[in-house]
């Protein structure tokens, strides 16, 4: 029943948006498919694909296939700030053209300092002007930290030198719906880490609006695409964790759908790379895996279309998408849970990782390392006879 | 007449803003400012050592893979000051040298396809619909072909961006032969890409070519570059001083090298040193990068600097023609991905996998007192991390990207690389293909 009515709440909102003229008039998205010779039924595996994540049930994948043809009704205004680059390289460049790229990216994208064929003082204008136009109306994504030190005096951005700080202010202002794409957007990233020398924040920090972090250095192309699906088929905002991320995505620990979870129960551990466990594939907590500290998806969704991911590749978890990455999870290549760590937050005092609250359950941690510390004990397989 | 007029630029990672100086209608002067700063060297000092593994890459989204490599070659480097053996297998170092084949061969067709090609059009003033981003068929096409390599060298480091692959002795990934054959797979399309729309002719051939003429015989992008270029009259522009400098360690070169016009000897890095000069960090500054300088000397790095080093008979040809101009530093570029994909084929061929991906040296990390360089060739030139442990725990660490070798700011008198091959120009679109030519990376060059 519940299902029936969701179904008919986004069939109508769907219907709602088909009403509006389309933003550019002389390309319709299934025109564009034919073009890039993609055909309907790529396109309706992946809309069953992105149905499936968005955990939303196999019968709405229509519903999806429509939405993602709806999206050129929404402009979308991309943000640098101070970052990398890598959210936008992971997004608009490794992955494209996947399908979901060419949808997102063709369709939707109005302002994108880095990509945008305009440059320059041309650039700047287009971004007034987007922001001007759809007031009230456009996405706003922002890549990037903000620093606040100094009024942002390390963040110039256009030939006015406006600093990123008023910018991000002034766009955020105006948007329908806020992401902030990257751990850097989202809680400040690896420049926020101590002793963060430009004052760098997630943008949650810098404005009143409702932001919606989507963090991970650099986070999933579906998990960003996702989000944007999400808004138009709902037109509400997703249900979120206690740190503003979609549950959908972040629900669940690296830890909890890790393809090396059969090896940390049975007590199978790498105990330094290159050695015997190693080339089996066994777990990677003793050698700094943070997965059991960390919520997302990489594990399913993984990289580079669905390549690869860290564990997969004989990495442990680097807890990116984690609140205070980086301060919070190192040290590197050591487990965190039985480990005295060594203060960032304190004066000279080291305290215990689940004392200084990383962004987890502190139970869990000591949990994990116990399970680590027993399975040792009680002997995991001798690797070296076998 | 004097005017000064102030250029923003865009469609490079990060922006610049260029601020031109104007006399009888050619550039006297030009500044070249970075107006961000994220403080990275700082925030890696009182941190565990192998914290810079994970913080240094993120320097920058589209050159993380040379960052991971400068900075365990500097741990590498600070253990063997000790007396440390590190024992680096054929394979882990080969598994490193792929990857940074990979992410350099991306980085070049990103610029030809994305800072070039729109820019050489333009010369020609034909239709660029075909290059536009996110629409264009070349720049889907040249899109596609950078997540291919990309997808072969995620096999290997997990994920790019941001791969977490080095370990000290090796790397962490323990690849199967079915990876292998995979990765052959993505390489394949690449080299078909490259052989069909860049090159023209097999990847082999053009590794044979040692002249001008030979190129311009190819029917590729490459050739029409070189062609609208010559035909266009400005493919003698951006001379600068027609000094390199190539640091890093690749198969074909393992010492620091310079070459001076055409002369190569061999370099010491002790003579590399950064200046805070016109830099935010000293009075009337006005940009946040440094300046890096070779016995308080400009010398420019990147690809044409590699291929000047190592004797490239073609690239010496244009050379010879064309000096240390544009049309070097374009040729150099895209010929350089011919040799990296042709060497990457050769990794994957004759990667022997029973080898050990990694043999961990067993020393407690907190005892660690030393210090180590990195060296390492990114795709925009020489990457160099410094590195300086006490206890196991990092006291300094300096990084010095090839952006800042060929992008910083001397003086009117002496200009660096970039100030001085923006000199004499005349008109504001040849200004901006000369600084294109460079690729301007903002974030790698500021940190």
């Amino acid at each position: 029943m519940e299902q029936t009515k969701l179904y008919q709440k986004i069939s109508s909102r769907l219907g709602e948006l088909e009403k509006f003229s389309p933003m550019k008039e002389d390309m319709s998205i299934a025109q564009l498919m034919d073009d890039k010779g993609i055909s309907r039924r790529d396109f309706m595996k992946w809309a069953a694909g992105m149905t499936a994540m968005l955990s939303l049930p196999a019968s709405f994948t229509p519903l999806m296939a429509q939405a993602a043809e709806l999206t050129d009704r929404l402009p979308v205004v991309w943000l640098h700030m101070a970052e990398c680059t890598g959210c936008s390289e992971s997004l608009l460049r490794t992955d494209a053209p996947g399908i979901d790229s060419l949808i997102f990216d063709y369709i939707s994208l109005e302002y994108h300092e880095t990509l945008m064929a305009a440059a320059g003082w041309q650039a700047e204008h287009n971004l007034s002007n987007a922001i001007e136009k759809y007031k009230g109306k456009y996405i706003l994504m922002v890549e990037g930290g903000i620093p606040t030190k100094n009024d942002g005096m390390y963040l110039k951005i256009g030939p006015q030198a406006h600093t990123g700080l008023s910018i991000a202010q002034e766009a955020a202002e105006s948007a329908a719906a806020i992401f902030a794409i990257g751990t850097c957007s989202s809680f400040g990233g690896v420049q926020a880490a101590y002793p963060n020398p430009t004052g760098a924040k997630g943008l949650s920090k810098v404005t009143d609006k409702p932001v919606i972090n989507v963090p991970g250095c650099p986070p999933s192309e579906r998990n960003i695409v996702g989000n944007v699906l999400h808004y138009i088929l709902f037109g509400t905002l997703p249900a979120l964790d206690a740190y503003s991320r979609p549950k959908w995505a972040y629900g669940l620990r690296i830890h909890d759908l890790c393809e090396r979870r059969g090896h940390f129960d049975a007590g199978e551990f790498v105990q330094e790379f290159g050695d015997e466990g190693a080339k089996k594939g066994y777990c990677l907590y003793k050698v700094g895996c943070k997965g059991p500290y960390t919520f997302n998806n990489c594990s399913r969704e993984k990289f580079n279309q669905g390549t690869s991911w860290p564990v997969q590749a004989g990495h442990g978890c680097i807890g990116c998408s984690e609140p205070d990455f980086w301060d919070a999870m190192g040290p590197f290549e050591e487990p965190l849970g039985n480990r005295l760590y060594h203060t960032l937050y304190g004066e000279g005092a080291d305290k215990t990782a689940d004392k200084v609250g990383v962004a987890l359950l502190s139970a869990t941690a000591v949990g994990v390392a116990a399970h680590a510390a027993i399975a040792a004990v009680k002997g995991a397989p001798k690797t070296d006879e076998s | 007449m004097k005017k000064i007029t102030k250029e923003l630029l865009q469609r490079i990672e990060g922006e610049a803003t260029l601020e031109l100086d104007w006399e009888d209608d050619k550039i006297s002067y030009a500044k070249i400012k970075f107006l961000n700063f994220r403080g990275i060297e700082k925030i890696l000092e009182n941190r565990p050592f192998l914290d810079a593994l994970a913080i240094t890459p993120r320097v920058c989204g589209i050159c993380n893979t040379s960052h991971i490599i400068a900075a365990i070659n500097a741990i590498e480097d600070a253990y063997m000051s000790m007396g440390v053996d590190i024992k680096l297998s054929k394979k882990a170092k080969q598994i490193r040298e792929f990857a940074l084949n990979a992410e350099k061969i991306q980085n070049h067709i990103k610029w030809l396809y994305f800072s070039i090609l729109p820019e050489i059009l333009e010369l020609n003033g034909e239709d660029d619909t075909n290059i536009k981003a996110f629409e264009g068929k070349d720049w889907i096409k040249a899109q596609k072909i950078c997540s291919e390599i990309l997808k072969a060298m995620a096999i290997f480091t997990g994920q790019w961006p941001h791969g977490s692959f080095c370990m000290i002795g090796g790397v962490t990934c323990d690849p199967t032969r079915g990876d292998i054959y995979e990765a052959m797979r993505y390489l394949e399309n690449v080299i078909e890409f490259c052989e069909k729309e860049i090159f023209g002719v097999s990847i082999e051939e053009f590794l044979s070519f040692d002249s001008s003429v030979q190129l311009m015989g190819t029917t590729g992008s490459l050739q029409k570059t070189v062609g609208t270029m010559v035909e266009h009259n400005v493919s003698h522009i951006g001379k600068s001083y027609d000094r390199f400098i190539s640091l890093g360690e690749s198969s074909s070169k393992k010492r620091p090298k310079k070459c001076l016009v055409t002369r190569v000897i061999n370099a010491d890095i002790s003579f590399v040193s950064e200046s805070l000069k016109n830099s935010f960090f000293e009075e009337d500054g006005y940009t946040y990068s440094k300046s890096a300088m070779y016995k308080n000397k400009y010398f420019e790095t990147g690809p044409i600097a590699r291929m000047m080093i190592v004797k490239n008979p073609l690239i010496r040809d244009f050379h010879r023609k064309y000096k240390d101009s544009i049309l070097t530093r374009v040729v150099a570029r895209v010929s350089e991905v011919a040799h990296l994909l042709n060497k990457s084929k050769k990794i994957l061929e004759k990667i022997k996998l029973s080898e050990p991906s990694c043999i961990s040296p067993s020393i407690p990390y907190g005892s660690i007192n030393a210090t180590g360089i990195g060296r390492c060739e990114a795709a925009r030139g020489s990457l160099l991390h410094k590195i300086e442990i006490t206890r196991g725990m990092i006291t300094s660490y300096d990084i010095i990207t090839p952006t800042v070798w060929n992008l910083g700011n001397g003086s009117k008198e002496e200009p660096a690389i970039a100030q001085k091959a923006l000199m004499g120009i005349e008109e504001i679109c040849e200004a901006d293909l000369v600084f294109k030519a460079f690729d301007v990376c903002a974030v790698c060059t500021t940190q």
